[in-house]
């Protein structure tokens, strides 16, 4: 069969899309984390939480989808991520939906 | 790259073999569970037998928690401009099951092709701004009406519950309405949630541009409408080969005229 051509600038798009998707790929894998705190334990006030030094994680993307696939965490009305399981208690095993 | 396009060509018989063999991928047969990372396909992360993370419920929750998902997204670009509508035709466990019902003898409708623009808006829509702007406990939310969690995730987990005398947790009314019509229009059309799927929505753009890709000589084609009468979604590939709602099931290169084949970017002139 004669073969048409691949037109250069379609050619550049898809290096382009492929280089942008690559550098995507690089830095949610290496370089992205999300701040999530961690669930309240019940004698907990908000403002303990808030004091407490090791309530804040830096989640890697790898660790937030997991999280989020299970229902794992959930955005607070002020806007700051916490989970919704701590050490003591386990995650969902599945999808909430 | 003769060599790659005599490949697929000759597979296009066999593209069932090719969809059952990847749900070797998908169905998590080594227990793995890498639900960290989302594959670039349609399937339920919460399917007993899912690997990977679903990537549209990755935007959806992603979306309400306010955070850029540059992982899935990265995964997204990269597969489609890699083989755009190709992960729909060839690797979808989910469209690997619409092929599957669409072999059922019954009357078959064809679809109009306007129908396709609605996955843009349930990717705009129930993807993006409903969890943006909502939150997931919305009823609109996407994975609260998805058929392919219904039918991937909560009927083999209802089964699940209901073989171990436990409570039942049953999904909301309109998921089941959404589930239950689907399956019917499956058995009576050519893979109906392809118009409204959100992830052939993102893979179909790329479609005019990806590494691989359907091609068609002009001076070869006679115009003689083969292809168009062999596409199940009445597409017309000898006008547009590289049509966004192409899934790329290579059907159309039944062409007597060989006008129309696979190809790739490598291509030369």
């Amino acid at each position: 069969m004669a073969s048409p051509t691949v037109c250069p600038r379609t050619r550049l798009l898809t290096l382009l899309a492929l280089l942008i998707g690559a550098a995507l790929l690089f830095y949610g894998a290496a370089a992205h984390r999300v701040p999530v705190r961690k669930a309240p334990t019940p004698d907990q006030t908000d403002t303990d939480r808030a004091a407490a030094p090791d309530s804040l994680l830096l989640l890697s993307e790898f660790a937030l989808t997991r999280d989020v696939a299970v229902g794992g965490v959930i955005r607070q009305p002020a806007g700051d991520l916490q989970r919704t399981y701590s050490g003591s208690t386990a995650p969902a095993n599945a999808c909430p939906t | 790259m003769a060599s790659i396009d005599s490949f697929l060509t000759r597979l296009v018989s066999r593209r069932h073999w090719v969809q059952a063999a990847f749900l070797l991928v998908w169905l998590d047969p080594l227990a793995l569970r890498l639900h960290g990372v989302c594959a670039p396909v349609f399937h339920c992360y919460a399917c007993p037998l899912a690997t990977f993370a679903c990537p549209i419920g990755v935007l959806a929750q992603y979306a309400a928690l306010h955070v850029v998902p540059f992982l899935a997204l990265g995964v997204l670009i990269t597969a489609g401009a890699l083989f755009g509508g190709f992960l729909c035709g060839w690797a979808c466990p989910f469209g690997f099951l619409q092929d599957v019902l669409a072999r059922i003898p019954t009357p078959r409708f064809k679809l109009p092709y306007w129908l396709n623009y609605s996955r843009y808006a349930v990717l705009l829509a129930l993807v993006l701004l409903v969890p943006l702007l909502y939150g997931v406990e919305h009823p609109l939310f996407i994975c609260a009406l998805c058929p392919a969690g219904a039918w991937e995730a909560v009927a083999p987990r209802l089964a699940q519950q209901l073989a171990a005398a436990q409570p039942v947790n049953w999904p909301n009314g309109l998921k089941i309405v959404l589930a239950l019509l689907f399956l019917l229009a499956m058995i009576f059309t050519y893979r109906p949630w392809c118009r409204f799927c959100p992830l052939g929505a993102i893979f179909g753009l790329f479609n005019r541009f990806s590494a691989l890709f359907l091609k068609l000589n002009l001076r070869a084609c006679t115009s003689c409408q083969i292809c168009a009468q062999s596409c199940d979604l009445a597409l017309r590939p000898a006008h547009n080969p590289n049509d966004p709602n192409c899934i790329r099931c290579l059907e159309c290169t039944i062409c007597p005229q060989h006008a129309l084949g696979p190809g790739t970017l490598l291509d030369r002139r």
